[in-house]
């Protein structure tokens, strides 16, 4: 096989040896058209045998044929698009053949999926929101769709939204599976509230449709699979279990490459992937990938998408040192965002407040905390409501306001542990037994830290993390916390949050 | 002729002969595929699919570069060219409406036609 670069140093050497020559050019289209409906009318009647099938030039042809003309001049049933599906998708295609296989398939789907009552440019909508429960439905989407759809209370609905996903799995071949559309919305909402759990229900859900093969009718289920994939791995970095959700993520890579839209699906896996980059302290990496992103999701109309990169490019200037910077891009994102998006506001505050705090500008970082805090709601655990918390109660801590620093570092410690994000609620813990230190009550100090330490043993740091990790671990065996090693791990800890 | 390659064959520098297997690879791996891109995404018959593909590629000769996506730098050259194309074409189809109907009104279909494609 000739590489591309072969294939383009060959052109001007095609010109000169086809220059008035009458080079072949396939079937003519209307003899394509005959044999297309001739073909069409056999895979009706189970008529074809694998001889015919042979994948040459003229039987290409064919295929367009009875895709963009045959077909479409049938009334198309959702049988008859999904059994053209079936034959075009067994074929053997070369992948780098212009990608005339996918195309033809989408237009079948489309065709399929019109005469399911569903306009394939909403599908693409939803495919491309099922990650943001804030987005708007397509219309179509809402009138199918029975009982609740996201409201912003939805993630309350476990049972009842899992149910009807499973249940639709469950009915087969001949679903449009619409109902995990609005399951993965909600997974993506209960990841707000319950990681742990949201991370259960996408792998169990997952599971079920792995175990169905005749589920969905086109590439619905492979697109489910990829979707759930990327769910669980996007439950895992929230959850701090990051090499965890990068096997997931390239699982899900791997799948949305098999889906009629794959670019969606890339997109999103790079955007996960520039958080877990963030997360592992390659600062530099995630700001050089971001603005790329950035500019891949605004072609695709997916703005919230677009605004979230900056976010992460702001965190990692501000992991950088370049807090000029970093507050300069928050306070520009922050602006833009409404109340009506309360969790984005908040989370956007927060990172605010924790840079002005950085900067010294402590008046600006209180300022900004309070009104995330007041944003949320005080009984609702949340992930960035635990965030604003923990903000909140370490520039308490550096202000040497030791009693609500104290009681804040605890009440973040409990939501990031009802929330199912342990290793978080671990360095709250260490945070929390630094500040009772400060108070001069060792002992809670150490039943903190005694608590903290298997989970942090865990976590992948930088060398000097487990440096400080040892000498605090032998302190507490010798019941002498060492407030050095304490300061020392927490800082390491520090990086990449 | 309506091909650009073949109305400036002076532009392509000819290389030493390629092997028939090679042109054979070209034909069915490069030639081909847009070729029915051009027919069947763009509704044009393989002839004017044929010319289409045939100036690409001497656009290909100054414009494109190996190290990036050759095949996409390509079909997105067959695109524009290929809209380029139906947009003429319905130009043309309107204007052949217009004489007509002159023609049917037994007026002179090349009396005022200047204006009408300033028109256009």
């Amino acid at each position: 096989m000739t590489s591309e670069a072969e294939l383009v140093a060959l052109i001007p050497r095609w010109l000169a040896q086809t220059h008035g020559v009458d080079v072949p050019t396939g079937l003519r289209r209307e003899e394509a058209v005959r044999r297309a409906v001739d073909l069409y009318h056999r895979l009706k009647m189970n008529r074809l045998v694998p001889s015919e099938l042979e994948l040459n030039d003229d039987f290409k042809d064919t295929l367009h044929g009875l895709v963009q003309v045959a077909l479409p001049m049938t009334r198309v049933t959702l049988r008859s698009a999904a059994d053209v599906f079936r034959l075009i998708e067994r074929l053997p295609w070369p992948e780098h053949d212009y990608q005339e296989k996918q195309d033809l398939l989408q237009i079948v789907a489309s065709l399929g999926w019109r005469a399911m009552g569903c306009d394939p440019d909403e599908v693409l909508i939803l495919r491309k929101n099922a990650g943001d429960p804030q987005a708007p439905l397509p219309a179509t989407f809402t009138s199918q769709s029975s009982g609740a759809t996201t409201t912003g209370q939805s993630w309350r609905q476990v049972g009842q939204i899992s149910q009807s996903a499973a249940e639709e799995i469950r009915r087969g071949a001949g679903g449009s599976l619409m109902a995990l559309f609005r399951f993965c919305r909600y997974l993506a909402e209960l990841n707000e509230y319950s990681v742990s759990e949201a991370r259960l229900e996408a792998m169990r859900i997952r599971k079920l449709l792995e175990e169905s093969p005749s589920a969905g009718v086109f590439d619905e289920r492979q697109y489910f699979l990829a979707e759930l994939a990327r769910l669980v791995g996007v439950s895992c970095r929230i959850a701090g279990r990051w090499q965890e959700a990068a096997t997931w993520l390239d699982q899900a890579e791997a799948g949305f490459a098999r889906t009629l839209c794959p670019t969606v699906g890339a997109a999103q896996i790079a955007y996960a992937r520039l958080g877990l980059m963030f997360h592992r302290y390659r600062l530099l990496e995630a700001i050089e990938g971001s603005g790329p992103l950035e500019t891949i999701f605004e072609r695709l109309s997916m703005q919230t998408q677009a605004v979230k990169c900056r976010v992460v490019k702001a965190m990692a200037l501000k992991g950088l040192g370049r807090l000029d910077e970093a507050v300069l891009l928050f306070e520009a994102i922050t602006a833009k965002t409404t109340s009506g998006e309360a969790t984005m506001r908040v989370r956007l505050l927060t990172h605010l407040g924790n840079a002005y705090r950085e900067q010294g500008r402590t008046a600006d970082a209180e300022r900004v905390l309070t009104e995330a805090l007041k944003l949320w709601p005080e009984r609702e655990a949340s992930v960035c409501g635990a965030d604003a918390k923990f903000i909140f109660a370490d520039l308490l801590r550096a202000q040497g306001r030791s009693g609500p620093a104290k009681a804040l570092f605890a009440r973040a410690k409990l939501e990031y542990l009802s929330l199912g994000m342990d290793w978080f609620a671990a360095y709250a813990a260490v945070l929390l037994a630094e500040t009772e230190l400060a108070m001069g009550e060792a002992a809670n100090a150490e039943a903190e830290i005694r608590w903290a330490l298997p989970i942090l043993q865990e976590r992948e740091m930088v060398p000097e993390g487990y440096a400080a990790l040892a000498l605090l671990t032998q302190s507490i065996r010798k019941r002498n916390v060492d407030s050095g090693a304490l300061q020392e791990l927490r800082q390491k800890l520090s990086r990449g949050l | 002729m309506t091909s650009e390659a073949r109305r400036s064959p002076a532009r392509v520098s000819v290389s030493p002969a390629a092997t028939s297997e090679e042109l054979e690879e070209f034909h069915r791996n490069l030639f081909l595929p847009l070729v029915r891109r051009a027919t069947w995404k763009h509704g044009l018959s393989k002839e004017d699919a044929r010319d289409l593909v045939q100036d690409a590629f001497v656009l290909a000769i100054g414009k494109l570069r190996p190290e990036g996506n050759p095949r996409a730098w390509l079909t997105r050259v067959v695109d524009n060219l290929a809209t380029n194309l139906q947009r003429k074409y319905c130009r043309r189809a309107r204007l052949a409406e217009i004489w007509s109907l002159r023609a049917l009104l037994k007026a002179d279909p090349c009396e005022s036609i200047e204006e009408d494609v300033k028109g256009e």
